[in-house]
C-alpha cells in the first residue's frame, strides 16, 4: 500500500507527489493508532484488559499464518517443485524461530538458495523439469 | 519500565528500522522477527507484551498494516522518558521502515517491470515466495509471545483454529473476529 502511494505520487507528481501520498496516506492512521496505544496504556493494569490483549494477539497470529496460508497454493505451482518449497519454507521457519538468526543471514542464505535453484529450474529445459514444475 | 537511551541508540534503532525494510520482501509483517530479535531479545527497550500489543493494537486502526511499526517505536520511546520521546520513536521507527523501500519501489519497480520475464527477476521473486511464507509463519508464531506453552490451555488453541478457519475461509470482518478474541480473552476463558 505505501509502495502504491508513492509509485502513483511520483507518476503525477513527481518525487514530491511520492512524499506526500506517503505523509497523507500515513497521517491520520498513525494518529488513530497513537491513541489506542494511549487508551490501552491508560487500562493495562487492569487483569480483563491483560486478557482481552491476549485474545486480540491471538486473533492477530491466527491473521499472519491465514496469510502465510492463502499463499500456499500458488507454490504448489512453483517451477522450483513443492519439495523444495517445503524445504525453503521450513528452513525459513527453523533458523527464525528456533535458531533465531538475524534475518540478514536467513535471507542470504537461505534466500540464495532458494533463488539459485529456482533459476535453475527456470532455465532447465520444460523435458527435464519434474512433475510438479 | 524504564530505559535509558543515548542518541547513538536512537541513530542505532532508526538504522535497524532502515535494514529491515530493504529486506522486507514479503510486507513489515515478514520482518517482525527481526524487529524482535533487536528490541526485545537484543537491547530490552521493550517488553514481549509491549512488543506484542503494539502489534496487535495496530490491526485495529484503519490505513496501512505497517503502522504497528510507529507503535513499536512510539512504547520505545515512552519507556525511554515521556512523550516527547515516543513521538521520536515513532516517527524514527516509521520513517525506517518506510523510506529505504520506498526509494527502493520508485527506483526498481520500472526497471523490474521492463525485465520481469528475464529469469533472474523471475527466479528472485519466485525464489523467495517460500522463504515469505516461512517468515509469515515465524512472526504468527512469534506473536503468540513467550507464555504459550505445553501448559497453555487448550481452550486457547481451539480460537486459535478457528480463528484460522473464519479469516480463511468466510468474509466475517477482521474486527469481529477481533472483538470475539478479545471479548474471550477479558472474560478468562482463553
Amino acid at each position: 500500500m505505501a509502495n502504491l502511494a508513492v509509485m502513483l505520487g511520483d507518476r503525477y507528481f513527481g518525487w514530491r507527489g511520492a512524499v506526500a501520498g506517503l505523509a497523507g496516506l500515513f497521517a491520520i492512521p498513525a494518529l488513530a493508532g497513537l491513541a489506542l496505544a494511549i487508551g490501552y496504556q491508560s487500562l493495562t493494569h487492569l487483569p480483563e484488559v491483560q486478557g482481552a490483549m491476549r485474545g486480540l494477539a491471538l486473533v492477530v497470529s491466527a491473521l499472519i499464518l491465514t496469510t502465510a496460508i492463502k499463499l500456499v497454493p500458488a507454490l504448489s505451482r512453483h517451477p522450483g517443485g513443492r519439495l523444495f518449497c517445503a524445504l525453503s519454507g521450513l528452513s525459513t521457519v527453523l533458523c527464525v524461530v528456533w535458531l533465531k538468526w538475524p534475518l540478514l543471514w536467513v535471507l542470504l542464505l537461505v534466500g540464495t538458495a532458494s533463488c539459485l535453484w529456482t533459476y535453475r529450474r527456470l532455465a532447465a529445459p520444460a523435458a527435464k523439469a519434474g512433475p510438479h514444475a | 519500565m524504564n530505559i535509558t537511551l543515548a542518541w547513538t541508540d536512537w541513530l542505532a534503532l532508526f538504522g535497524h528500522f532502515m535494514t529491515l525494510s530493504l529486506l522486507a520482501v514479503g510486507g513489515g509483517i515478514s520482518v517482525v522477527p527481526g524487529m524482535h530479535r533487536f528490541l526485545v531479545a537484543e537491547h530490552a527497550w521493550l517488553t514481549d507484551p509491549q512488543f506484542g500489543s503494539s502489534v496487535a493494537l495496530a490491526q485495529m486502526a484503519p490505513g496501512p498494516n505497517v503502522l504497528f511499526v510507529a507503535l513499536m517505536g512510539w512504547n520505545v520511546g515512552l519507556n525511554a522518558g515521556g512523550t516527547a520521546w515516543a513521538l521520536l520513536g515513532a516517527t524514527l521507527c516509521l520513517v525506517g521502515i518506510v523510506m529505504p523501500s520506498s526509494v527502493l519501489t520508485l527506483v526498481a519497480t520500472r526497471w523490474a517491470r521492463r525485465h520481469r520475464q528475464h529469469p533472474g527477476v523471475r527466479a528472485f521473486s519466485l525464489g523467495l515466495t517460500p522463504l515469505v511464507v516461512g517468515l509469515l509463519a515465524s512472526t504468527a508464531w512469534l506473536l503468540l509471545g513467550p507464555g504459550v506453552g505445553a501448559d497453555t490451555p487448550w481452550r486457547y488453541w481451539l480460537a486459535g483454529l478457528v480463528a484460522v478457519g473464519v479469516l480463511w475461509k468466510t468474509r466475517v470482518h477482521l474486527l469481529w473476529v477481533m472483538a470475539a478474541g478479545a471479548l474471550l480473552g477479558g472474560i478468562g476463558w482463553i
